[in-house]
């Protein structure tokens, strides 16, 4: 009984660190839609899908693990913080095929909000692949120094907004297009809220403390 | 151990109480049978002898009240028939006698009829028990009778049962402690063994042999453990100085192990244990899972991963072993191209090659070619675009003096890069002949400068000569060359109306007498990326290949294999739209490279 249980948690841990990869590629797509401008709609809209079938497997396969093996302490902690990780990973994929989908309209937009869109999306990205990292190593030290990077990100938001805003004021501006582009950054930001939870989940997994950030999402 | 002796030792004490009842019952059987038989002879002799003086009445003392049946008689008391001559019954002590049938037909009083007396054991029909019966024909003919109830085998037996049953559980209890005692000290001395390198005489010599066996064993283990720890030492370190990332899996994607250089290479924790983890903790790739996977399906499977910059190649191979030949498990590992069934695949070993240089010359490559089509064709084109207009008579006359102008000037061109190219290629052989002489690099500067001077007019810019007379040994068409070379690159990308400043600077380096040659200008600068590759054949900044600044792409180049064959080193700063500054240092005194 024991022994089959430890192998269905096993699948569990697979399927998120899974799950986390999915997300990984999704966004690795938005940061090539942005730079190289080539069409990835069809192919992220798969791997959201993906990743929405996958977010109901591990959810059907947590409640069977909670119903039938009745898990206690960190068992119960693993399971109860997977439940809510992969509904974080779930709005990571939307999120990510959101951008995608709205790449092509920001295509001709000036260099400097090119580049300081690339450098959100590379913190954001990152922060999603440590947050996945930190629980596959159960890495604590991880886990913080995703929660920290959040700040990064959200500085990083409000120097695009900033800009954009300048940008807008100036007469000649295509205005629907750096809205896009506010919407790509926020989308960016809430990505990073997402890893900021699942590194927090992942903390509470491992100690059993619920550590918040101070923030909602 | 204790459960085993104690079962013996409570079936033993059972057996042995069964015995000793049988016999002890049999012989009670006989000696309560005898003593029965006894006691009614001397029993019937009184009861005769009191007859013959009493008569009947001496009978009637013995008669038994109220019990007519004689269900309830007391069995201590024998019961006395008396029976005429032709069987009728004229008394009997516990039955009414009137009732009772004819008894001359008896076994013991036909007995007694012949012999005088007559005895048996049989179940009686009046008493309903079993019954011993002793009859004795007294002197008028007529035949006394004492019965008694007999005490069988399994009557002595119910009697017992109730010591028995305290026997047995008497016997349970100490067969239990007894042969827990026993089996700690049986025990004992066998845990006590040393089985290393303890003393042959043991307690129990019936050990000996075997634990003469378990010490070969053991010397055989140890032998085998130590072959099996070089060999995992060799495979370590042989795997941990792979460059190549290596994996072994099972066939659930589970590492078995892996090589520092797969952790290095896919970005993996160096501080995690990943043995006995599944593939994806280790890396998250979908190429990598992609190729496992095909490889647990029993396909050879190769595919590229980028990883950031780096490019790897991964291969995974299917694993099969064969059956087991003369205890040696032979790995197979499938070869390229074939399909093992899936059932026979044992693991997969993947391999994980960094091909990033690999790739990167591959694209250098494939530029090189792309640049110097480029730049043999652009004049070509041109030359036979004017021929082809002239030919057909389009041009008016007076106007084909001009387009002549044009197909010389690109001719010249190609004459430019043609001897260019040549004087690379001699430069490459390094066999060429070349006479090394003494040369004054100041003078030498400023005659660049008057064959300078047509470009520098077109776009107002002065060159500036400053430094020292500096004699230097070595080739002076080469170094003519790169000074060439070197102040053209100068005014080609500088703005208008810039300036390129030629410094000439004797030093020491190391005792070693050198050189610097510094050629600055303030032109569009090179960007960042681009600063280590303008030393390469072909290589443009500009990728539009536009001819507005002309050039052949080899001057850098040129300069470079120069500077390289006089033992020099050179030096570029450049900030983009500020200028460019290129610092070529060289010793004084020539030796030929190695």
């Amino acid at each position: 009984m024991r022994n089959r249980f430890d192998t269905q948690l096993e699948l569990l841990n697979k399927e998120l660190i899974e799950m986390g990869a999915l997300c990984e590629e999704l966004i690795a797509l938005t940061q090539k839609s942005l730079i190289e401008g080539t069409d990835y709609v069809e192919f992220a809209r798969a791997k959201e899908l993906e990743v929405d079938r996958m977010e109901s497997d591990v959810e059907s396969l947590c409640m069977k693990l909670l119903l039938k093996q009745q898990p206690v302490a960190k068992d119960l902690r693993v399971i109860s913080a997977a439940l809510k990780m992969i509904s974080d990973m779930e709005r990571i994929g939307d999120q990510s095929l959101d951008i995608v989908e709205i790449a092509e309209y920001v295509k001709n937009c000036d260099e400097e909000s090119k580049q300081c869109i690339e450098e959100m999306a590379n913190a954001a990205g990152k922060m999603v692949s440590d947050s996945v990292d930190a629980f596959v190593r159960r890495d604590q030290t991880l886990a913080k120094a995703v929660m920290d990077a959040d700040d990064f990100v959200d500085d990083l938001f409000d120097t695009m907004k900033k800009r954009l805003i300048q940008i807008l004021s100036e007469e000649h501006a295509d205005g629907e297009m750096y809205i896009d582009m506010l919407m790509i950054a926020k989308y960016y930001e809430r990505i990073a809220d997402h890893a900021t939870n699942i590194a927090e989940w992942v903390l509470y997994s491992i100690t059993g403390m619920k550590v918040s950030n101070n923030k909602d999402s | 151990m204790v459960k085993r002796i104690f079962k013996n030792t409570f079936g033993l004490s059972i057996i042995i109480l069964l015995i000793s009842y049988g016999i002890i019952v049999g012989i009670l059987y006989d000696y309560f049978g005898d003593q029965i038989e006894r006691e009614m002879k001397a029993e019937a002799a009184y009861i005769a002898c009191g007859m013959e003086v009493v008569g009947k009445d001496y009978l009637e003392g013995f008669r038994v009240n109220g019990h007519v049946n004689g269900n309830s008689v007391e069995t201590h008391k024998n019961r006395i028939t008396w029976i005429s001559e032709d069987g009728v019954v004229l008394y009997d002590s516990n039955v009414n006698e009137t009732t009772m049938k004819d008894h001359s037909n008896r076994q013991e009083v036909q007995e007694a009829k012949e012999k005088g007396e007559g005895y048996e054991i049989r179940y009686s029909d009046t008493l309903q028990e079993q019954t011993v019966y002793y009859a004795v024909k007294l002197k008028d003919g007529s035949i006394l009778r004492l019965s008694s109830a007999y005490n069988t085998v399994f009557s002595i037996l119910i009697s017992m049962l109730q010591p028995t049953v305290i026997l047995v559980v008497v016997i349970v209890v100490l067969s239990y402690l007894l042969s827990k005692r026993m089996a700690r000290k049986i025990v004992a001395p066998i845990n006590n063994l040393d089985l290393v390198n303890g003393e042959m005489e043991e307690e129990y010599e019936e050990l000996v042999p075997l634990l003469k066996r378990v010490r070969k064993q053991n010397v055989l283990i140890e032998r085998q453990m130590d072959d099996l720890q070089t060999q995992q030492t060799k495979f370590q370190a042989l795997t941990e100085h792979m460059r190549e990332g290596f994996l072994v899996l099972d066939k659930k994607e589970t590492i078995l192990s892996y090589n520092v250089a797969a952790v290095e290479l896919l970005g993996a924790s160096k501080d995690m244990d990943y043995t006995g983890e599944n593939i994806i903790s280790f890396d998250r790739h979908r190429e990598l899972r992609e190729a496992v996977k095909e490889a647990i399906a029993g396909k050879r499977s190769q595919s590229m991963l980028e990883n950031g910059e780096r490019i790897y190649r991964i291969v995974a191979n299917p694993i099969v072993t064969e059956d087991v030949i003369r205890d040696e498990t032979a790995v197979r590992y499938a070869p390229m191209g074939e399909f093992v069934p899936e059932e026979q695949v044992d693991g997969v070993i993947v391999i994980i090659l960094d091909e990033t240089e690999k790739e990167k010359r591959d694209q250098l490559r494939r530029e090189f070619t792309s640049n110097v089509s480029h730049e043999l064709k652009t004049p070509l084109t041109s030359i036979s675009g004017i021929a082809e207009i002239i030919m057909n008579g389009i041009v008016k006359p007076e106007d084909v003096s001009g387009f002549a102008k044009n197909i010389y000037e690109e001719a010249g061109r190609l004459i430019g890069l043609v001897n260019d190219i040549i004087f690379l290629s001699r430069l490459d052989e390094e066999t060429a002949s070349y006479v090394v002489e003494d040369m004054n690099l100041l003078a030498m500067a400023k005659q660049v400068k008057e064959r300078l001077q047509i470009p520098c007019k077109e776009k107002n810019i002065s060159i500036h000569i400053i430094g020292e007379d500096v004699i230097m040994k070595g080739i002076p068409s080469m170094m003519e060359e790169v000074l060439y070379n070197l102040c053209d690159n100068g005014i080609k990308y500088n703005k208008q109306d810039g300036r390129v400043t030629v410094t000439i600077q004797a030093f020491e380096d190391m005792n070693v007498p050198k050189v610097s040659i510094k050629v600055e200008d303030t032109g569009i600068g090179i960007p960042q990326e681009d600063q280590e590759r303008v030393f390469e054949r072909f290589y443009r900044v500009d990728k539009s290949h536009s001819r507005a600044i002309g050039g052949t792409g080899l001057g850098l180049s040129i300069v470079k294999h120069v500077v390289m064959f006089h033992q020099g080193e050179i030096q570029m700063d450049s900030i983009l739209g500020v200028g460019t500054t290129i610092t070529v240092t060289l010793p004084l005194e020539f030796s030929v490279a190695e």
